[in-house]
């Protein structure tokens, strides 16, 4: 445990000043991926503009670990697409694809989705007395995406304290380096 | 190279509790750790010119920090409002995320421009010397900026000192170069006091050249 006491002693021998300075770069350092975030959510409209790929129902287009780039546009539903959606009353997104839509008179759709790679649509995911996905279910539509680079975010939701670990990590790097 | 060779300075206005202080806590740098060594002559400087009756002018440090907080406290809105446990939804907070996004865009765009351009490599904005300074008459209401510069790898750390007038207009300009070696061992041991010395002696070097 070098590294903590090298810390406690490089910290112990700042004065106030510049240790309230190493705080605000920590936490600028932090809201600035959480702007990001937030920017991109303005601007592609979606809850979550970059989803992970969590099951392998969507084989052979998308393995589990991809990254998907989510955009909502205005435009109706057509099948074919893949989008990621939310059940209500339920955390995780699901990416499958379009298979059915019917359009109303007014432009709104509901829409029925399937997982590539599964035997049968989603009408057994959906909320018990749900049997179409309306606009206000669907986060986005995918509109590209990186192979693997989502392992990452996989790993550090099966094992949490990776992430802590690594949070801390960063934090006692960057209260410690110089400006 | 070897040991710096010079006798320690007695009783410089530092005292016996002083000297004392320093061999408890001998500052050592692993040689070639540029970050820490610039670290370590910076805080000396900044000791000196105290020691020498100049306070330190916190106003660009305080626009710093409250630009850094702002900013963070808009970041914190967007997350969190209004209410920690249950934020806004996000359809109907994009127009609460546009904002704060636009606004903790500004103010990091200014903050960087500020360090960038503004402050460069400045370590210290002094107040003008206090009565009780050697100094009292000779820099009068004068401000010292002092920026400091040591590359990679190098051995020469170079002090720039501007002294600006009441209205901020630079009167006068000193630069020195110090070698590295003369303050630290080989195993990278730092004698603070040498350097202090040779600090005070470049603000005298300073003050005598307003008098001319």
């Amino acid at each position: 445990m070098n590294v903590m006491s090298e810390t406690f002693q490089a910290l112990r021998t700042m004065r106030k000043r510049q240790l309230a300075h190493q705080v605000i770069n920590l936490g600028l350092i932090i809201t600035s991926a959480l702007m990001i975030w937030k920017f991109l959510m303005v601007v592609t409209h979606s809850e979550s503009p970059v989803v992970v790929v969590l099951s392998g129902s969507m084989e052979p287009a998308f393995q589990r670990g991809d990254i998907l780039f989510l955009w909502l546009g205005s435009a109706p539903f057509r099948i074919g697409e893949i989008v990621v959606f939310k059940i209500e009353g339920r955390d995780i997104p699901i990416v499958h694809r379009v298979i059915k839509v019917h359009e109303k008179h007014d432009g709104t759709t509901d829409v029925l989705t399937k997982g590539d790679n599964n035997d049968v649509d989603d009408r057994g995911l959906y909320a018990p007395d749900q049997r179409w996905l309306n606009k206000k279910h669907i986060i986005g539509r995918a509109v590209g995406y990186l192979p693997y680079v989502g392992m990452v975010t996989i790993i550090m939701n099966d094992y949490p304290y990776l992430k802590y670990a690594l949070i801390g990590l960063l934090g006692i790097f960057v209260l410690t380096s110089r400006e | 190279m070897g040991k710096p060779t010079r006798q320690p300075a007695e009783g410089k206005g530092k005292g016996k509790g002083k000297e004392s202080e320093n061999e408890e806590m001998v500052k050592s740098v692993y040689p070639g750790d540029t970050a820490t060594t610039k670290g370590f002559l910076d805080d000396a400087v900044v000791q000196s010119f105290e020691d020498a009756g100049f306070g330190e002018d916190h106003f660009l440090s305080n626009v710093k920090l409250s630009m850094g907080a702002l900013a963070c406290i808009f970041a914190l809105i967007a997350q969190f409002w209004p209410n920690p446990f249950k934020p806004m939804p996000f359809p109907e907070s994009r127009p609460l995320l546009l904002v704060c996004t636009v606004l903790y865009a500004l103010l990091s765009f200014a903050l960087q421009m500020i360090m960038t351009f503004y402050e460069q490599d400045a370590i210290l904005y002094t107040l003008p010397p206090n009565e009780t300074s050697p100094f009292w008459n000779s820099l009068q209401k004068k401000r010292v900026k002092v920026s400091t510069r040591l590359p990679r790898f190098s051995i020469n750390y170079t002090v720039t000192l501007e002294v600006k007038d009441g209205s901020g207009q630079v009167v006068d300009t000193h630069k020195a170069v110090l070698k590295l070696t003369d303050y630290f061992e080989e195993n990278g041991t730092f004698h603070e006091d040498f350097f202090m010395e040779d600090i005070e002696a470049l603000i005298s070097a300073l003050a005598a050249k307003k008098t001319q």
